[in-house]
């Protein structure tokens, strides 16, 4: 066994329990106010959160490929480096719209408290991602000049990535989907 | 892990993923998020053993993902255990 996958599948274990201080946090508050989070998440677009779910699944997809085939590894790297940098995108749009629109201002109670929860549990992942794609960054890098003595430190970004993918699969239906969807 | 496997385990989460989005448009009252959080939790179990090949590591791997789970599931039901009984005398 590597001593680095072990290290870094325990370091990973030590961010489920950094998040699983926000997913605490949510539970408590949404006990206190079921019916304003179902409120306060109509502000959100599900619609912007399905394509970023779709996009981050179509990331973890291309790493996992880079992990198993030595061909087209450069390649199916820099599609993955590529989707995580639109959902970024994708999510500081969504920032400053609900910014500019200034929801902030405009709800109140568990409703506030559902708002600020969105922007503390998406801004920590969107955090992640960001250390995720500066990783990749700099292996896509060393890989396109030759200089990538480990060839395991793909399986390792690989990991860290799809761990930063069943973050989002949890946090999406948790803020995007907390009441029934308006046809 | 197979790249047939790969490409089965990506096409399993769109589909979880289009079937919360549609049931997402039906009232199912408070099973609304709990159907939700049930399909991310098989997406999430498909990335764990098929994109992070948790299956085919060793031990010692295979046991830090439980157990990670049960500590964070020890911490919910001890929160809520003194959250939920604070009135009672």
């Amino acid at each position: 066994m590597k001593k680095t996958h072990f290290g870094m599948w325990l370091f990973l274990a030590s961010e489920i329990m950094l998040f699983a201080g926000f997913f605490i946090a949510y539970a408590v508050y949404r006990y206190w106010y079921p019916e304003s989070f179902i409120n306060a998440s109509q502000h959100l677009n599900p619609h912007l959160g399905l394509l970023n779910t779709v996009l981050l699944l179509m990331s973890s997809w291309l790493i996992a490929l880079a992990v198993v085939q030595t061909k087209n590894r450069l390649l199916l790297l820099t599609g993955t480096l590529l989707l995580g940098s639109v959902f970024l995108g994708i999510k500081f749009w969504e920032y400053y719209s609900k910014w500019s629109e200034g929801v902030l201002d405009q709800v109140k109670g568990g409703e506030k408290v559902f708002m600020h929860l969105y922007f503390v549990g998406t801004g920590f992942h969107a955090f992640h991602m960001l250390l995720g794609l500066l990783a990749l960054f700099v292996l896509i890098v060393l890989m396109g000049a030759h200089k990538l003595k480990d060839q395991n430190a793909i399986v390792r970004m690989g990991l860290y990535w799809h761990f930063v993918d069943i973050v989002w699969l949890f946090l999406y239906p948790l803020l995007y989907l907390v009441g029934s969807l308006k046809l | 892990m197979s790249v047939r496997g790969i490409h089965f385990t990506f096409i399993l989460c769109l589909v979880l993923l289009g079937l919360s989005y549609f049931l997402a448009y039906f009232d199912w009252g408070a099973w609304t998020l709990f159907l939700a959080l049930c399909l991310s939790g098989v997406k999430a179990l498909a990335v764990v053993l098929y994109f992070m090949e948790l299956q085919i590591q060793k031990f010692m791997i295979q046991i830090i993902a439980p157990l990670t789970l049960a500590w964070a599931a020890t911490f919910f039901v001890l929160l809520f255990a003194d959250y939920l009984t604070r009135g009672l005398r």
